[in-house]
């Protein structure tokens, strides 16, 4: 065995002595080497200093904020999980509109004789549409008259208002 | 008698515990976990990007990925050999990205702690010495002694041979040298 292979042999060993995990073969190898070498006896004194030094350092303290930040970070990624997905929320636009636009149907087909409190320009509104937990808009209802304060045509669909 | 319970398989068996709740969908299960990690996570990132501020960045970003890959945690490794996993390489990227823009070294010179939080001038040092190393060396010095991970774990971690692991190590060790031989324990030279 030349002495490079010898010194290649070391590097490869280095841990495994300072862990203490050699074979007791391998052990008196690497001492003898040990012994012999100056260039690895002195690379292994300076992996030990240096593995004494770097084990020594306390863990550096992370600023005061950072349980918060990573708390908003998660929390906020959460909350995108719990959103109804989009088409969740037109399904659910839909449903709500199918839904008005039949009771007022039914009121307005009642025709001169609707009952008092049925759909005209003064009792029909625009109407938000909401689904139930979420504050967001999803879209509005207008009511649409043949002519002021006249009969009821139809309904106006639109999306939710700009901000 | 029982055998007294090593910490790090009880730690592990907690761990275990935490992940399948946060995997059903309790919240305060994933806290706890993040709760325990972050200071870690922190300061992995930390002593690789070499600045607090990004290192604070990273954390978030772990953790944010931790929680969206939680479910493809199959609990093959430990589950904080795949949180260091996540932290280091979100790490060691983020630190390439920074060292083709700027000499990372330079950015470790600048840096200094908190004034609240005054660190010796060992860690200083320490942590100037650390960004003379390439990043790949220096995630194994971090993962080795400044985390105490095992050869096998920092291979797993960085998804590595464990010769590889040791070959890097030591030539860490061999660029230290000259940066450190003059420094003893108490930060003094």
């Amino acid at each position: 065995m030349t002495e490079s292979t010898r010194c290649e042999l070391f590097r490869e060993t280095a841990f495994d002595y300072l862990d203490g995990s050699l074979s007791r073969l391998d052990l008196a190898a690497f001492r003898r080497h040990f012994g012999e070498c100056p260039a690895c006896s002195e690379a292994l004194r300076t992996i030990e200093g240096q593995a004494e030094l770097l084990t020594a350092l306390p863990r550096p303290a992370p600023p005061r904020d950072l349980a918060e930040r990573v708390d908003r970070a998660v929390t906020d990624r959460r909350r995108l999980d719990q959103r109804p997905r989009p088409i969740l929320k037109w399904a659910g636009l839909a449903a709500a509109a199918a839904l008005l636009v039949a009771v007022v149907s039914a009121l307005a087909s009642a025709g001169p004789d609707r009952p008092r409190g049925g759909p005209t320009a003064r009792t029909l509104r625009v109407v938000d549409v909401q689904l139930p937990g979420d504050p967001s808009v999803l879209g509005r209802l207008a009511p649409s008259y043949e002519n002021p304060g006249g009969s009821l045509h139809g309904f106006l669909v639109s999306g939710p208002p700009s901000k | 008698l029982s055998e007294p319970s090593d910490p790090r398989e009880t730690s592990r068996r907690e761990d275990d515990e935490l992940v399948r709740r946060a995997r059903g969908g309790r919240a305060d299960a994933f806290r706890s976990l993040y709760q325990k990690y972050q200071e870690r996570v922190w300061a992995t990132a930390y002593r690789i990007v070499g600045d607090r501020e990004l290192a604070s960045d990273l954390a978030q970003e772990v953790f944010v990925k931790a929680y969206e890959e939680l479910t493809g945690f199959r609990g093959e490794s430990s589950f904080s050999t795949w949180l260091y996993r996540i932290a280091a390489n979100h790490a060691i990227n983020k630190a390439g990205e920074i060292g083709r823009r700027t000499r990372l070294n330079e950015k470790f010179a600048r840096e200094r702690p908190d004034a609240a939080e005054p660190a010796g001038a060992l860690d200083e040092r320490v942590q100037r010495a650390l960004g003379e190393l390439s990043v790949k060396l220096r995630a194994v010095v971090v993962l080795r002694y400044l985390e105490g991970l095992s050869y096998e774990e920092i291979a797993e971690t960085l998804d590595l041979s464990v010769g590889t692991v040791k070959s890097r190590l030591f030539l860490a060790h061999e660029n230290l040298r000259p940066l450190l031989e003059d420094v003893r324990k108490d930060g003094t030279t």
